[in-house]
């Protein structure tokens, strides 16, 4: 079943198109972490969803209605994010009552377990909560409320690291527990990937990449040898990366060469690895040429 | 997938209790104002009379809740302004919730803190009697008690109760529409100078009296609850309108 379905979404603002006519399908019950630059409209794209903006022209539909205005949609889904905001008066405690009311699904006891482990004071005021202690408290309101759609945007800023370990572990239990459809956006992959069944690589606009991981790393291999060698090997082929390492270069090409090629290549020492889901990603998000070095050129 | 489908009813009751929860030192605030007025209205005021006929002088102090009423209106005045920014906006939507749930609750909460409001303020006068006896020392007190006038005890409480819902709604739907578009700021900013200037062929202060008059003069019971139930309702639904497509938590 389709939770979320995008048809050629558009969102602008006053200044500037940030997606266009973008399309994807999230099915139920699927973790799918959103990655992609800073500014290409990872946390627009899941504004959307929930219904807190309106999309300027196409359709968002999500539990097969119009998120926008949608109470169905609000009680079935969360947001979390740093903007998540609670009256100042308000503790930890009295935080996890109002959850408690507003959402069917909230596991109470998990709560206050996790609340208890991340050492929060039960009666420290959420709004005097340091950025990291926020963005944990947030995550476990994430956590607990069980929502059939659960959305984190970003949800580690701040977070130690090993506070953001021991949250990324807890959503792995709490929703092989409790399946549920996910939606994780991060700028870290590699601090996610494990975590993924699918990725859905947001860039320029609209859906650059949807599948799982492993095709995701497939899309490119790594190719590491002399660098005349290389150049003579991959003529033709869009080259993603190049990284000089002495004598040696690692370059990053499409994965797109004959058995024959790969073989050619072996016999001239080129070493061939496959890429990191950090690497493809970046590889994909990457403007073919040019790096942050060819600006001080 | 189970589905959770709530009705309107039940998360604007929710969202009304979560705001009476957030707005808790609101409350404390009415409070401190209130227990202010009643101190500034137990001195009263003076007006003596000297009877030359058998030489007596006479001192009637008059003392008066009025304070506490139109402090009680300027308290409304600000927190409905309150409630519409954005940062109250997005508490809300940090839980369940859509625009329309979210202007109800806000309606439902400006509802009780009126009643609340208008009670004390009204109350208050037993409590300025009880002081101002204290501090001046022995006198004649009169007023018409709730033994025997009790409609115009019941008259006080509904027109306080009215005049600060007005007011609440009044800061509600400046305030909604200054969040909609900024352009609004300058057009109030017009109003003001307009209702306060006068000169030859314009005079700002009187027609702004004029709707003061509208509703402070009304003699009939019937045609005051009237005119506030309209004017009520009126600016609820124009706040809902303007900030139905507003986005949230942006």
């Amino acid at each position: 079943m389709t939770v979320v379905e995008f048809i050629n979404v558009t969102k602008s603002y006053r200044t500037h198109t940030v997606l266009k006519e973008i399309n994807f399908t999230i099915k139920q019950g699927v973790l799918t972490g959103i990655i992609g630059r800073n500014g290409v409209g990872k946390t627009t794209l899941m504004k959307l969803i929930v219904g807190f903006i309106e999309e300027t022209s196409g359709k968002v539909e999500v539990f097969s209605e119009k998120p926008f205005n949608n109470l169905k949609v609000s009680a079935n889904s969360i947001l979390v994010d740093d903007g998540m905001n609670f009256p100042y008066p308000m503790t930890v405690t009295d935080v996890l009552k109002e959850c408690n009311r507003f959402y069917v699904n909230w596991d109470a006891k998990l709560a206050e377990r996790l609340v208890n482990y991340f050492g929060f004071h039960p009666d420290a005021r959420h709004s005097q909560l340091s950025k990291g202690k926020k963005s944990t408290l947030n995550a476990i309101i994430g956590i607990a409320a069980r929502c059939p759609l659960t959305i984190f945007d970003e949800p580690t800023t701040g977070m130690d690291s090993s506070v953001r370990k021991d949250f990324y572990r807890a959503l792995l239990k709490d929703y092989l527990a409790h399946p549920r459809t996910i939606l994780l956006s991060s700028h870290h992959i590699e601090e996610i990937e494990d975590l993924l069944e699918d990725v859905l690589l947001v860039h320029e606009g609209i859906a650059h990449f949807h599948g799982s991981i492993t095709e995701l790393q497939e899309m490119f291999i790594t190719l590491t040898g002399k660098k005349e060698k290389l150049a003579l090997h991959t003529n033709g082929k869009t080259v993603f990366s190049t990284n000089n390492l002495g004598p040696y270069s690692e370059w990053i090409i499409q994965n797109k060469c004959t058995q024959k090629e790969l073989e050619q290549m072996k016999l001239d020492g080129i070493a061939i690895a496959s890429v990191s889901a950090n690497d493809a990603y970046i590889a994909l998000t990457d403007r073919p040429k040019g790096g942050i070095d060819d600006v001080f050129e | 997938m189970y589905l959770n489908e709530p009705t309107l009813s039940d998360i604007v009751k929710k969202q009304f209790r979560f705001k009476l929860n957030a707005n808790a030192a609101s409350f404390s605030t009415f409070v401190l104002l209130q227990a202010g007025a009643i101190v500034l209205s137990i001195v009263g005021t003076n007006s003596s009379f000297f009877y030359s006929s058998d030489e007596s002088l006479v001192t009637i102090i008059t003392l008066s809740n009025d304070t506490n009423i139109v402090i009680a209106m300027v308290w409304a005045f600000v927190l409905g302004i309150m409630l519409t920014t954005r940062n109250k906006q997005s508490e809300s939507f940090s839980f369940v919730s859509t625009r329309l749930s979210n202007h109800l609750s806000n309606f439902l909460f400006m509802l009780f803190s009126s009643l609340i409001a208008g009670i004390s303020a009204v109350l208050s006068g037993s409590a300025i009697k009880l002081f101002g006896f204290i501090f001046h020392g022995e006198m004649v007190v009169h007023s018409s008690s709730i033994v025997d006038n009790p409609n115009n005890l019941l008259l006080q409480l509904v027109t306080a109760f009215a005049y600060i819902l007005l007011l609440f709604l009044i800061g509600y739907s400046i305030s909604s529409l200054v969040q909609t578009n900024k352009i609004f700021i300058a057009l109030f900013a017009l109003i003001w100078i307009l209702a306060t200037s006068m000169n030859g062929s314009w005079n700002g202060p009187e027609y702004a009296l004029a709707i003061i008059k509208f509703f402070g003069s009304e003699r009939s019971i019937l045609l005051f609850t009237l005119k506030f139930i309209v004017a009520i309702l009126g600016l609820f639904v124009i706040s809902t309108l303007i900030t139905n497509r507003s986005e949230v938590r942006n």
